[in-house]
């Protein structure tokens, strides 16, 4: 039950990370704007943060799904999304009133539903982290040369 | 990079990947047990470490690899895709560039009516009106100034903080998004624009008030 839990929470986080990774590379002038609107990056940092913000989020969905980084993959998914929640919520604290931006071009305003969407994606990366870190240590030790 | 090479000192021990790397003993070992390198210098990382500490090292450098390989991968693509964003420029400069920079411009943060009384009511913003002249003197939102689009910035605009938040609102004719952005380029960091215009503001039951502008002439 442990293990397609485990399996389960890999493969939907690592199928949101990557949908999400691609819908934004498509348009990152889009995404772009979106990160602006959260008034949160000095102007000369946006563009950068949009261009490569997306192929972390692809290169982490697939460290989820490969077996042995995906405690990396885990601790990096729970940082983005650690990033994303204080985003939305400084956001919402503020009254900015703007689009999510989190699947690309799917228009989506910031509410309280993104950010318990968000932290329940958290709890995700972090039961992921957590489960994988006591399989890495209930896995047989590497078998010595000549031993 | 320097947090990256004390990881991989610490994992892998010294002289790997430094100079010399390929006549460490490690790689000696590798080359002549024919097992591959990671077991042994986990094995030996954990001898010096213990095994937690040894994951956590194994843990952090594979995350610092995979951000890495992310970001590389987003530039590249960005940068090859026909409608990337220029990443040595700023936001704000490459948006009053082309035609094609400033459509994307053109969506500037909006806020709906219940937010917009709530910064009215808190008098945290300044309320533009960019309507025509004589639409404004009909109803306006209270205390709201005109900004008409085709007119100059007026001068006392020049006392307000850059760091008000500024509503803008507009009618069936008139869309804030260009005053918007004039005012964003100007250094204005907040500047949001009602969503629904007038008609939304009024129907959603905030205050308004008729007359023409009197600090506008």
């Amino acid at each position: 039950m442990r293990v397609i839990s485990w399996w389960l929470l890999r493969t939907v986080l690592a199928a949101l990370f990557l949908y999400a990774g691609v819908a934004k590379l498509a348009d990152v002038r889009a995404f772009a704007a979106d990160v602006a609107n959260y008034r949160l990056l000095p102007a000369p940092l946006v563009a950068p943060f949009s261009a490569t913000v997306p192929g972390v989020e692809i290169v982490c969905g697939l460290g989820l799904l490969y077996p042995r980084t995906v405690r990396a993959a885990a601790v990096l998914a729970t940082a983005l999304l650690v990033a994303f929640t204080v985003a939305a919520v400084q956001a919402l604290a503020r009254d900015i009133n703007l689009d999510c931006g989190c699947f690309g071009s799917v228009r989506a305003p910031v509410t309280v539903l993104t950010v318990a969407r968000d932290t329940a994606l958290v709890a995700a990366a972090v039961a992921i982290g957590a489960l994988s870190s006591s399989a890495d240590e209930k896995a047989p030790r590497a078998r010595r040369p000549g031993g | 990079m320097l947090m990256r090479r004390r990881l991989v000192t610490a994992y892998f021990g010294p002289g790997w990947p430094g100079t010399g790397w390929f006549c460490s003993p490690y790689v000696t070992q590798w080359r002549a047990s024919s097992v591959n390198a990671v077991p042994i210098a986990r094995r030996s990382c954990e001898s010096r470490l213990g095994t937690r500490q040894c994951g956590t090292v194994r843990t952090v450098l594979q995350m610092l690899t995979l951000a890495t390989a992310g970001a590389l991968l987003g530039l590249c693509v960005n940068s090859l895709h026909p409608a990337g964003v220029s990443v040595l420029r700023s936001w704000v400069a490459e948006t009053e560039g082309t035609a094609e920079c400033a459509m994307a411009s053109l969506e500037p943060a909006r806020i709906d009516v219940a937010a917009a009384i709530r910064l009215l009511e808190a008098h945290e913003a300044i309320f533009g009106d960019v309507r025509g002249a004589s639409e404004y003197a009909v109803g306006h939102v209270v205390d709201a100034v005109h900004l008409p689009c085709s007119a100059e910035a007026p001068e006392w605009l020049a006392s307000v903080a850059k760091s008000s938040t500024v509503v803008l609102y507009g009618g069936e004719d008139a869309d804030p998004g260009p005053v918007a952005q004039s005012l964003a380029a100007s250094g204005y960091g907040d500047v949001r624009v009602l969503s629904g215009g007038f008609r939304a503001w009024r129907d959603g039951g905030g205050s308004a008030a008729s007359g023409p502008c009197e600090i506008c002439n």
